[in-house]
């Protein structure tokens, strides 16, 4: 038997909480598919607009999405950006702007001319100079007039201006640059998920099913036999509070031949080199349909049958 | 598939170069519908692709004594039975035990069943049994619309017990009973036990002490059992070492009769159970469905 060199997780592993995240994605959804799960509220803190329990905080459901987009199991773009203090982690920042020289705060918006050397000039400069006060050239060549900023403190004219934030909480005070940021997006299915959520294959209602019982669920997990034949396992749903793990071949019933051909894969694998089983193992052969009599072979095999 | 052909000349059976003759009354009148009521017409059919290991599971989850086997094409069905599975096993066990798991799930029903006669229902029953004789195969094919039946050797007895066509011979068991009855010891193997029956082509044997009889539907019972197949896969030289006192679930006491008991008597109790078998007082002579071949008239 190879252990974990085969054994593969081909689609996903899903805990009930993370389909039920899903539901309420695909609930919110608007045309586009994608839902605006975060907001920022008054006081500058971050919220989530859809529920999210007693327990759980916006920045955990944050972390639980962003786990999903991760498996591919959800989407997301870009929705916003919060900036947030550095010294204390609030939101309630306070934009300035200064003299991207001094750094002095007392500046006037002006309009400035852009000599050909690519000194800036005011436009009250323009009326008084009449040479270029950096080249000494002709101002008649200057090009303007463009938005910029005159200093009073130092007298310095730019077309930027230095910007900072400061703290109304903590007092912090720096350029924006040095603001942290908390980027918000919004979040949509994509087709695995969707599929998972919608669809009527046997095997992913089964998901659904044992997902929302509380089971952690691996798909299409492949593994080698005593016999050397390599078998794909359609599901395996591990509850680890109850420790009990289940072990699914999915069909489109249930007769003899299924029985058999679970008997089969049974008799030649051995369970505990299953990674990621705990507990009770049980074999179950599942399918929408179940013919009659096949619960009592069933029961020959130590197999059990479940309907989907 | 082991296969074979039927020589027919015009009505005229020769089996190892003697000529059968038709007209035994307990045989007359008969025909294959006839019969057909008395075979089992619940055993599923399976595909000649399956693995070994699944006729297998087939025969553990409905305790069959035979399994149907069909072609991609549904042609003539094939038979795979315990003794099918035991010449299998015997086959591997002998050259290379370790490989025997894998054999099982390496290896397809096509390479290990039989062929089967095919029987018109208005075939007569005399013609039947003359068929298998000469083939040496027990059991026909009989197709109905579109869906195969099998007749087995042990279906003509049960009608022609029930239909009271053993009373038509004045025979006595000794007179087409086989004379020599193997048997072995309880301290042999389940391997020494497959080699007997597997060279000896026989599907009974007398567990000696024990005065029952294993036959090959036994063997492949015990074999199927759940710690069997788990020791078969984990180390099936020790299964293959298995003394035959483990087997003893499976085998069956005979029914004992003297030597002189009326035939239709000796039929009568021999369907009743199994194992089938019919054991002379002395034990030195045995009655099997097979011998009932021995009725056809051979000159």
């Amino acid at each position: 038997m190879m252990k974990s060199g085969l054994m593969k997780l081909c689609s996903h592993n899903l805990t009930a909480e993370e389909l039920a995240l899903l539901n309420k994605i695909r609930n919110a959804a608007g045309e586009n598919g994608l839902v605006k799960v975060f907001d920022v509220n008054a006081e500058g803190a971050i919220t989530a607009l859809i529920e999210v329990g007693e327990d759980s905080s916006a920045e955990e459901l944050m972390e639980k999405l962003d786990m999903l987009v991760d498996k591919r199991l959800l989407r997301s773009e870009f929705d916003a950006k919060i900036l947030t203090c550095r010294g204390c982690g609030g939101r309630k920042l306070m934009p300035k702007t200064a003299c991207p020289l001094c750094g002095s705060e007392d500046i006037v918006k002006s309009a400035v001319y852009v000599h050909r050397c690519g000194a800036l000039i005011p436009e009250v400069g323009v009326g008084r100079l009449v040479s270029c006060p950096r080249c000494g050239g002709d101002l008649g060549s200057a090009e303007g007039p463009e938005q910029g900023f005159v200093c009073n403190a130092c007298g310095a004219t730019s077309k930027w201006l230095r910007v900072l934030v400061e703290c109304l909480s903590c007092g912090w005070s720096d350029v924006v640059e040095n603001a942290g940021q908390i980027v918000l997006r919004r979040y949509g299915l994509t087709e695995e998920s969707l599929s998972i959520l919608v669809s009527a294959d046997p095997v992913k209602k089964l998901v659904r099913r044992l997902v929302s019982k509380g089971y952690t669920v691996l798909c299409g997990v492949r593994i080698r036999g005593i016999s050397g034949a390599e078998y794909t396992l359609d599901l395996i749903a591990v509850n680890t509070t109850d420790l009990v793990s289940k072990i699914y071949i999915v069909f489109e019933k249930v007769g003899l031949a299924e029985l058999m051909d679970i008997a089969v894969k049974k008799l030649d694998i051995d369970k505990n080199s299953i990674n990621g089983v705990v507990g009770n193992i049980r074999w179950v052969a599942a399918a929408p349909a179940i013919e009659p009599g096949a619960e009592k072979v069933a029961k020959t095999f130590s197999v059990d049958v479940e309907l989907i | 598939m082991i296969q074979g052909t039927v020589p027919q000349m015009n009505g005229v059976f020769k089996v190892r170069g003697k000529v059968l003759l038709s007209g035994c009354p307990v045989f007359g009148g008969y025909t294959v519908i006839d019969v057909l009521r008395y075979a089992d017409r619940t055993v599923p059919l399976i595909s000649i692709d399956y693995p070994v290991i699944k006729a297998l599971m087939g025969f553990k989850g409905l305790d069959l004594h035979y399994l149907v086997v069909v072609g991609r094409q549904e042609e003539v069905p094939g038979v795979l039975t315990g003794y099918n599975v035991m010449t299998f096993l015997y086959k591997i066990a002998s050259t290379n035990p370790e490989k025997l798991w894998a054999a099982l799930y390496k290896t397809s029903v096509y390479d290990v069943d039989w062929l089967t006669l095919q029987a018109e229902t208005t075939m007569s029953v005399e013609d039947l049994v003359t068929k298998m004789l000469m083939k040496g195969w027990g059991f026909a094919s009989v197709r109905i619309e579109e869906r195969f039946y099998l007749v087995s050797i042990l279906d003509v007895i049960r009608f022609l017990v029930s239909s009271g066509a053993f009373e038509r011979t004045s025979h006595r068991l000794l007179d087409i009973a086989t004379r020599g009855v193997l048997s072995v010891g309880m301290d042999s193997t389940l391997f020494e036990l497959l080699e007997v029956m597997v060279r000896k082509r026989i599907r009974r044997v007398v567990l000696e002490e024990e005065d029952c009889v294993v036959t090959d539907r036994g063997v492949l019972q015990y074999i199927i059992s759940d710690q069997a197949l788990e020791t078969l896969r984990d180390s099936p030289k020790k299964l293959l070492a298995t003394p035959l006192d483990a087997l003893t679930p499976y085998a069956g006491k005979p029914v004992i009769l003297g030597e002189d008991a009326p035939l239709s008597i000796a039929f009568k109790k021999l369907v009743e159970k199994e194992p089938y078998t019919v054991l002379t007082q002395d034990r030195k002579h045995i009655l099997t469905p097979w011998d009932t071949t021995k009725l056809l008239k051979v000159n």
